[in-house]
């Protein structure tokens, strides 16, 4: 038993130009972690333990860029400044305590740490027709209007081994973010955008499973308007819609719908406007007069615009049930 | 004042420094502190690791057991009737009867794979430990390893007898911190793994004591070491594992992962010479002997009077060993299973582990064979394959055996029943009133082992005088027989060996059955051995006995055989083998496993036996036969004329050789491969 060892190689460029104009830092890196210690789950059964034994066996590598931009301009009286930050980083597994498995796409050997698995969804049964001639899903009994799962390694049985790398990390990958700022005079202006990319989650729960967890009444809108309907119930056929946002309707859990797929991975990206704050502050001269030394008069606002492809609820809380009690949008 | 105040200072700090080094000192408290070093520096713990290494070998992985653990002490012989579930539906994950029968059991039913590996790793640390050890002295070390070495040794014979060869470790163990694939082994062969449990056990051998006291009779013995080596060998020598024909498609498939075939293909005759020298090694240590009973001219009613076989004019004259004279076969037999001879005077026991059962153990088996009568589950029973292997008292065949078969040998099932007047007359003894004429005349271990319809059980542990003696019949509707419940007997045979006199159920109360010592090895077990591997040997071998201090000449000797065979015979009351059997290789070796079938029933030999003869694919195929169960008493003729026990099934497919390996082992271990006819990890 030894401390997991972490190799960190970093090139880094650190410029300024024109007085601080602009300047501009860089930081290039690879992070290699070795014997990282962990539970050995897998041991065959000769080697007679009673316990689980942890050891030093993983690895990770970790490449990626960090870096930050500084512009300051002075045009005549107004002073402007812009800054933007970023970081992207990319990590493999090069080695952990897993189970062996004939499926390469089943470890988690050489994918990314929290990425995220799943079936690949291809849309709702259209009919008992397309059902007879499509592999059998064996998660529980199904019909038109649920989902049809891709059969990965093409044995004619949808199952746990048909579970893939789907969408990106749970965690982003890419953070960024910018401002701008300008003065002229009394006058301010701040603009703070935030953003994330390049991460992905699960939606479940109660909130977009309807009628599940014992829940009842209330379900979402686009629930209503947009899933599949059989058309002996809506007596038109265009409900029966294969690439409908959501399934037909199920009470009280349907273990064919109701599991991780592409059909309910989101897109973790946003970018927002986190802060916009216009600020007027009142000239000395006047002040004087009153014995104050500062006042500022400012309007500050928060979480402004957001442009995300998820649009159910914040995504910058990355929850997967919708439940989190926060006020919106904080 | 400041004498006083560093004088209190110099108090206080000493006494922290005493009382800390004591305080401190709390290894015996938290055993997971505890380094190898310590472990092996203090006579305690060493006694504890020891006794660790040592307890895998009970539950499921005990030799004798009921079916929970050890389905495999049921076959074509014996058969248990609950746990089934087409009678009650929470049992439907449980291993019936017929599910074992019919191969319908899953890879990872009833694992001892596990068990038996924690097992070598306790005894291998243990082994690679001791000998750094000064808290106990030189001899004990010896003993102590030298039982580490038999029990990991032991556990690799468990395993390879029922999962087939299997990978042998690295004498220094395995290092868990590397990465699977480094870790992965494959099976060694069938040979690899025979030649190293049988070096294993020489090397125990050599510093195991003869005997052993009251105290420790369920650890080894030089002879439990060296018969253990001599079971292993014969198993190698037989024909599944010796080139034999009738499974080498089989033989073809079970493969390691290179595709080396583990079991022998050819046929190679010096493994009969081995087995028989092994066997002869125990036989040669003079420790072991047949247990017997001394012959009674009056008795008692669980005791009667001894029965003497019909007058041969070899044996009934000669005290034992030459002749029955002065014994009682029937009680000789009887005592040795029922609990009533302790472990530490019975001679005839090479290897046992006492009382340590489980909760499936010999008593609980017991409880099943037990009629409703005694509140006894009446769930186990015997075929009538088992009930008329029994010979006749004069060693004749029973009249009409087999003839369900068409194996018959033209003779017909007697008919007529045992009436008040042949009671008076003593008659038939020992069968009471009422009872086929088909169970009289029978050899004493019919009377012993079987609980043939209307057979009396004692019962004297029931606390009401009226509820003893009771003589129990299987027709449907006397209370013991056919009922819309699990709990009555398929064939109309039940199972008397292990059944003490005492022993009933009453009130659920398992304290008032008698506890029995299991039968792991028994000397008659090695006895048989010998004449079956000298019996298949044409030339003449010179092997070198265990301890290398002679060489033996082993060749076929009628002379030699019959020291393996007559004790046998002559302890059961029956005449030895004609001339013209020991005469005939084939008829010999038929009588020698029928032998088996007979003596060593129900002490999971059976199931393995007619496996490693090959015979598994004719005899398990048969139909399972019975008496008519739904006759009531009135149709009592009709009762005794055999049917297929429509309640069994029975088939056999080459894949039930050898039992499947867990699903999870196999992914675990990417080199390990399948046993023929199981899923494999993809």
């Amino acid at each position: 038993m030894t401390w997991e060892v972490a190799t960190k190689q970093d090139i880094g460029l650190d410029l300024s130009l024109w007085k601080d104009a602009f300047s501009l830092i860089v930081d290039v890196f690879q992070d290699e972690r070795t014997g990282i210690y962990m539970p050995r789950n897998f041991l065959p059964g000769y080697v007679g333990l009673t316990s689980t034994p942890s050891a030093n066996v993983g690895a990770v590598r970790s490449k990626g860029i960090d870096g930050s931009v500084k512009i300051q301009r002075n045009f005549n009286s107004v002073n402007v400044t812009l800054r933007g930050n970023l970081t992207y980083s990319k990590n493999e597994i090069m080695e952990r305590d897993e189970q062996q498995s004939v499926y390469a796409y089943q470890m988690q050997k050489g994918y990314r740490v929290n990425q995220t698995t799943g079936l690949v969804a291809l849309g709702l049964f259209k009919d008992y027709e397309e059902i007879r001639n499509s592999p059998t899903q064996t998660f529980g009994a199904y019909q038109p209007g649920d989902i049809k799962y891709k059969d990965v390694n093409g044995d004619g049985i949808i199952n746990n081994d048909d579970i893939v790398a789907i969408g990106s990390t749970s965690t982003p990958n890419l953070i960024y973010g910018m401002a701008a700022s300008a003065s002229w005079k009394g006058l301010d202006l701040g603009l703070r955008f935030q953003g994330a990319g390049s991460s992905s989650f699960f939606i479940y729960g109660k909130t977009v499973y309807a009628f599940s967890e014992g829940e009842w009444g209330n379900i979402l809108k686009g629930m209503v308007e947009n899933r599949w309907i059989s058309a002996d119930i809506s007596g038109d056929p265009a409900t029966e819609n294969p690439n409908a946002p959501y399934p037909r309707l199920s009470y009280n859990g349907n273990s064919n719908n109701y599991r991780g797929s592409t059909y309910w991975l989101r897109d973790g990206a946003y970018l927002r406007l986190k802060n916009v704050d216009i600020g007027y502050t009142l000239p000395k001269v006047m002040l004087n007069k009153i014995h104050m030394s500062s006042v500022r008069l400012y309007c500050i606002g928060t979480n402004i615009l957001t442009w995300a492809p998820f649009d159910l609820w914040d995504p910058e809380t990355a929850d997967p049930r919708g439940k989190l009690i926060l006020y919106p949008g904080q | 004042m400041k004498k006083i105040t560093s004088i209190s200072i110099f108090i206080v700090v000493v006494t922290l420094f005493i009382s800390c080094k004591k305080y401190l000192d709390n290894d015996q408290f938290f055993k997971d502190r505890l380094t190898l070093e310590k472990s092996f520096n203090n006579e305690v713990y060493i006694e504890e690791w020891l006794a660790n290494s040592y307890s895998y070998l009970t539950g499921i992985n005990a030799d004798v057991g009921s079916k929970g653990f050890q389905p495999f002490n049921f076959g074509d012989d014996m058969y248990y009737g609950d746990r089934d579930g087409a009678y009650d539906p929470q049992n439907a994950n449980s291993l019936d009867y017929n599910k074992f029968s019919l191969g319908n059991y899953k890879e990872g039913d009833v694992q001892s794979w596990i068990p038996c590996y924690q097992g070598i790793r306790s005894a291998s640390i243990f082994i690679q430990n001791i000998d750094q050890s000064t808290a106990i002295s030189a001899d004990k070390k010896a003993d102590y390893k030298a039982q580490a070495r038999f029990v990991r040794a032991y556990y690799y014979w468990l395993l390879l007898r029922k999962y087939g060869p299997v990978p042998i470790l690295p004498d220094n163990g395995i290092d868990y911190t590397e990465s699977y694939a480094d870790l992965a082994l494959p099976r060694n062969s069938y040979d690899q793994c025979a030649e190293y449990i049988g070096r294993e056990m020489v090397l125990a051998a050599k510093n195991l004591p003869q005997n052993r006291g009251q105290l420790d009779v369920a650890r080894p013995t030089k002879g439990a070491a060296l018969a253990t080596r001599a079971k292993v060998f014969l198993y190698a020598a037989s024909p599944l594992m010796n080139g034999g024909k009738i499974s080498m498609d089989y033989k073809t498939k079970l493969v390691d992962d290179k595709g080396n075939p583990l079991l022998s293909i050819v046929y190679d005759e010096q493994k009969w010479a081995r087995a028989a020298a092994a066997a002869k090694d125990v036989m040669q240590l003079g420790v072991y002997s047949l247990f017997v009973s001394p012959s009674k001219s009056s008795g008692t009613i669980t005791h009667p009077a001894t029965i003497a076989p019909p007058y041969n004019a070899e044996f009934s004259d000669k005290p034992w060993p030459e002749g029955w004279a002065n014994i009682d076969p029937f009680d000789s037999y009887r005592a040795l299973f029922d609990g009533e001879v302790p472990a530490s005077s019975n001679p005839e026991l090479i290897f046992t582990r006492g009382q340590n059962q489980s909760s499936e153990g010999i008593n609980v088996m017991v409880v099943h064979q037990l009629p409703r009568i005694a509140s006894g589950w009446n769930t186990h029973g015997l075929t009538l394959k088992q009930c008329d292997a029994y010979y006749m008292s004069d060693g004749s065949n029973v009249p009409g055996k087999d003839i369900q078969y068409g194996r018959g040998d033209g003779s017909q099932r007697v008919g007529g029943f045992v009436t008040d007047d042949d009671v008076k007359n003593g008659k038939y003894k020992p069968l009471a009133s009422g009872v086929s004429l088909q169970f009289a005349n029978r050899e004493p271990r019919f009377y012993a082992s079987v609980g043939y319809n209307g057979s009396v059980w004692h019962l004297t542990n029931e606390s009401q005088v009226n509820n003893r003696e009771k003589q129990v019949f299987y027709y449907r509707g006397s209370g013991n027989g056919y009922t819309n419940t699990m709990f009555w007997l398929r064939t109309g045979i039940g199972v008397m060996k292990y059944v003490n006199p005492m022993d009933t159920y009453e009130n659920g109360s398992i304290a008032k059955v008698v506890p029995k010592y299991e039968p792991a090895i028994r000397y008659a077990d090695i006895l048989l051995a010998y004449a079956e591997s000298l019996n298949e040997i044409n030339g003449s071998f010179s092997i070198p006995s265990w301890d290398s201090s002679t060489v033996y000449s082993i060749s076929k000797n009628i002379g030699e055989m019959r020291k393996g065979i007559r004790p046998i015979r002559i302890r059961a009351g029956l005449p030895d083998y004609s001339e013209a059997t020991y005469g005939n290789v084939t008829q010999l070796r038929a009588a020698i496993k029928r032998e088996r079938q007979i003596e060593l029933l129900g002490e999971q030999e059976r199931y393995y036996d007619l496996r490693r003869w090959e015979d598994a694919a004719t005899e398990l195929a048969l139909p399972i036969y019975g008496y008519n169960t739904l006759m009531t008493a009135s149709q009592r003729d009709l009762f005794h004329q055999p049917v297929a026990a429509f309640a069994l099934q029975s088939t056999f497919a080459p894949k039930m050789y050898f039992w499947p390996i867990a699903i999870d082992e196999l992914r675990r271990d990417s080199r390990l491969t399948q046993n023929p006819g199981w899923q494999t990890y993809k």
